[in-house]
């Protein structure tokens, strides 16, 4: 190997980039260079346990990997590295290559350190009760975090990467012994097969693991907690850790995970099977309320309750739009609004809710625009779609086809939808389970975990579901020892 | 999607669709009819047809047992002789009964709609659910199932129950009844439809249970059908032919429909939900008939569909007519494919299979002989 030949070489390989580190250092008599980026390494560690017990070394001819491992102090081992192409892409990830003069091979130190967000709760899923960390963006990070919660040597984590520019890291993370076989290798297959220029978050791979790529719904679960994602792999899953991305896949996924929290499982199970049923009443009426409204108003205004009939009609009667217009103007301003907030500073945001509040509950029905009763229905319809936040994206998009089909065909036309839409969720599979699974199938076991949740020792096997080797979850010796206590 | 596996449906979806397949259409018009021509016995006539069909359901389930008809090993004349058969009675039946469910749709439900819009909205929504195939049928009926036994419960719950069962008297088994099963026949044998699913064994329920299950799906639909056949003539004795759409007009058997809106929503959403599926498995059964000439392509549930509402639309128009067909002698063709070919067919694979000593399969999911991956989970069939 040319010595300066190969150090030229990956230099040029970097172009005119600025932050490309080399520090040339004689180890012995062997003219020797470093080439690291900056601000990717911890200097002070690669001083105090590379540099100076190399640059104190005398009398050697040759750099060789035993002299290396032997001088320097480091966890990680001293690695060989054959190559520029190889050594280029080492730099570019962060590691540290060492080239000497008459070594046929370089040296990769990985001395590593950069700043990262700290653990912290995540934005998205606080809880009364329950662990309170999340993932980060790191990998290492969110993998210790799994690791932590597994403490058994049959959790694996298989490190593969995609995108061309990006490289970025994905650990696919399963226990083996649980996770089928069949399942954690067509993922792989199918992340392997990604040929994309760059990663740069996890819904990216996402997006290609989905087996009906148009589909409304996601097919993916995902989730920022790790107890959630430890939860999901006892139960067979595999977990998919995109370097980057604090949040973390899980796949298969079944529809009614979205009506899953981790709080349910810290918290009573009356309470629990309470909260998914609120949750499930609320999806379904928070997706329906609008198009019943209208479906109501513009063909079967004889199904309104005479009461509410007469007490709407006062509302509605000088209201100059169709109700179907109507309504899709106030949810079409609704979704102005909620974009604006969520993309503005807090305090900006704020202020725009405010005005929103005023502009659409004072001023628009005082100059007669909307109606009284067609706003409080898409606020409360709003507000119900929050309670299931990983639908929020389809069931927003259904509101406004269910509430166009009402405005043509009526009450007729949104039942047929809704059989349509239901039909459709029946059809999607996702990794050889039904997307409806466990209520289409019905699968009576795993209805324990569905709707109604059944007290955890209940849970003495995996759910029928989803593919896993071992179905036992838990032997009844807990019920031994009571029964003997209850005999003493 | 796989087409393998498109048809694989559990036993207890099955029953749903048997149930489904056998009661939407009794609730409508047909209790007008059985009153006119038997009077107050009316309800002997659909105890009659309802054990008949019953019977026949466990014959379909029998054959299929051994795979849907187009897996059956049948001789390739038989198979295409039946496919048209099949395919001529779905299409007739579904333009028939969907006629009616959008006649009552039509005039009950709007003020002013073309009945040709419903239709068309309604084939649409058929079409898609033929096309996913009898596998994403069954399940969608068992999503939907909760929304008509919340339907039910709530009639139970607040039925009115003064009911006059003196008009159930005399009971004199006149030949009327023959007369009415007779000319009714169209309204009857909703389960040939079902002849191109195939069942796979349980996850939920095995042997004993299994049979519990089934006895109480049998005894639900008879007392279902029979006891709402009852409840009319109690409520309305012989005056009932001349009440249209039976039971979609609960709502004066029910306490506090009236206090819910001037018109009956649960019944009506449940009722649309369950003449969706029962016309989607005519469709379903059209399309596969189609298969077994055409092999599998993409459009033929859209020809059946398209078929459905040119007949509906065109052929049949309006109710009146749609009454004139289904009681003239297109009622006997009916009743060859669905009793008589249905019966035949069972006493040939049986003979055939029990011959070749071929087990009572059920095609279970793990089957190697399907050629097919055979899936890891319960989940899938």
């Amino acid at each position: 190997m040319d010595f300066q030949k190969t150090c030229d070489d990956i230099v040029s390989a970097f172009g005119t980039t600025c932050d490309l580190r080399t520090i040339d250092l004689n180890i012995g008599e062997c003219k020797s260079k470093f080439l690291y980026i900056d601000g990717y390494i911890d200097t002070l560690l690669f001083e105090e346990n590379i540099l100076k017990p190399l640059k104190n070394l005398e009398g050697t001819k040759e750099v060789t990997l035993s002299l290396l491992n032997e001088t320097t102090m480091m966890t990680t081992p001293v690695e060989q590295i054959d190559g520029v192409e190889k050594a280029v892409d080492l730099i570019a990830s962060g590691e540290i290559i060492l080239v000497a003069e008459n070594s046929p091979v370089m040296f990769k130190y990985s001395e590593k350190k950069y700043t990262q967000r700290a653990i912290s709760e995540p934005p998205v899923s606080t809880v009364l009760r329950g662990p309170r960390e999340g993932f980060v963006e790191d990998l290492k990070t969110n993998m210790f975090l799994i690791r932590r919660r597994l403490a058994t040597p049959k959790l694996t984590f298989e490190l593969l990467d995609a995108g061309r520019y990006t490289r970025t890291k994905i650990a696919v993370c399963f226990i083996d012994g649980i996770a089928e076989k069949r399942t954690v290798d067509r993922i792989k297959r199918q992340i392997k097969s990604i040929d994309i220029d760059g990663i740069v978050e996890s819904s990216y791979i996402a997006r290609f693991l989905e087996e009906n790529k148009l589909s409304l719904f996601s097919q993916v679960g995902s989730s920022e907690k790790p107890d959630i994602i430890v939860g999901k792999m006892l139960e067979g899953r595999v977990a998919i850790i995109v370097d980057g991305s604090p949040s973390v896949l899980t796949l298969p996924f079944l529809l009614y995970e979205n009506f899953q929290m981790s709080e349910d499982y810290y918290i009573k199970s009356y309470r629990a099977s309470m909260l998914r049923f609120v949750r499930l009443f609320a999806f379904s009426f928070s997706l329906l309320l609008p198009a019943v409204y209208v479906a109501l108003q513009e063909h079967q205004y004889q199904l309104f309750p005479l009461k509410f009939l007469l007490s709407s009609l006062g509302s509605i009667y000088a209201i100059p739009l169709s109700a179907t217009l109507e309504m899709l103007l106030i949810m079409a301003i609704f979704e102005i609004l909620n974009e604006t907030s969520i993309r503005m500073p807090r305090y900006v945001s704020m202020a725009l809710s405010v005005v929103g509040a005023i502009v659409l509950g004072e001023a628009a029905v005082s100059a007669g625009l909307f109606s009284i009763s067609a706003v409080i229905i898409v606020a409360v319809s709003t507000v119900g779609i929050y309670c299931v936040p990983d639908e929020i994206n389809s069931s927003n998009v259904l509101r406004f086809v269910f509430v166009g089909i009402a405005g043509v065909l009526g009450i007729v036309g949104v039942i047929l939808a809704v059989v349509a839409l239901i039909a459709y969720i029946c059809s999607v599979n996702s990794y050889g389970t039904s997307f409806m699974s466990p209520y289409a199938p019905a699968l009576l076991h795993d209805w324990q975990d569905g709707v109604f949740k059944a007290q955890i020792e209940e849970f003495e096997e995996r759910p029928l579901s989803l593919p896993t080797q071992n179905r036992t979850r838990q032997r009844p010796a807990h019920k031994k020892v009571r029964q003997d206590e209850e005999d003493k | 999607m796989n087409n393998k596996l498109n048809d694989r449906i559990y036993p207890e979806q099955f029953l749903l669709l048997a149930f489904i397949s056998i009661m939407t259409f009794k609730v409508v018009m047909l209790a007008q009819y059985l009153v006119s021509e038997a009077g107050n016995e009316a309800y002997i006539a659909m105890t009659v047809m309802i054990s008949i069909e019953i019977m026949m359901c466990a014959l379909v389930y029998g054959i299929i047992s051994y795979g849907s008809l187009p897996r059956l090993d049948l001789p390739k004349g038989i198979r295409y002789v039946l496919a048209l058969l099949l395919f001529v009675t779905s299409m007739a039946k579904c333009a028939l009964l969907a006629s009616e469910g959008v006649s009552y749709v039509s005039t009950t439900i709007y003020d002013n709609v073309r009945w040709s819009y419903v239709c068309l909205a309604l084939m649409l929504v058929c079409c898609y659910l033929a096309y996913k195939g009898g596998k994403v049928i069954a399940r969608t009926a068992q999503i939907l199932f909760w929304l008509m036994a919340l339907s039910f419960a709530f009639h139970v719950v607040f039925a009115k129950t003064d009911l006059q069962f003196v008009n159930l008297l005399p009971l004199e088994f006149s030949a009327d009844i023959a007369v009415a099963c007779d000319k009714y026949l169209v309204w009857f044998g909703d389960y040939s439809c079902l002849l191109f699913l195939s069942v796979s064994k349980s996850p939920n329920a095995k042997g004993k249970r299994l049979a519990v299950w089934t006895a109480l799906a049998i005894i639900g639909t008879f007392v279902c059908a029979v006891g709402l056949m009852v409840i009319f003539v109690c409520v309305f004795g012989d005056s009932g032919a001349i009440v249209g759409n039976a039971f979609l007009n609960v709502s004066s058997l029910n306490k506090i429909a009236f206090m819910i809106g001037s018109m009956d929503l649960p019944t009506v959403c449940s009722w649309v939900v369950m003449c969706t599926i029962r016309l989607s498995l005519l469709l379903y059964a059209g399309k596969e008939c189609l298969k077994i000439f055409f092999g599998e392509k993409w459009w033929l549930s859209a020809v059946c569909a398209l078929t459905a509402y040119l007949l509906i639309v065109y052929g049949i128009g309006n109710l009146k007519t749609g009454y004139s067909i289904a009681t003239s002698a297109l009622r006997y063709f009916v009743y060859f494919t669905d009793f008589i070919a249905v019966i035949a067919l069972y006493i040939f694979v049986h003979v055939k299979y029990k011959k070749a000593n071929k087990p009572k399969a059920l095609p279970s999911p793990q089957n190697p002989a399907l050629k097919q991956i055979s899936p890891p989970s319960q989940g899938e069939e």
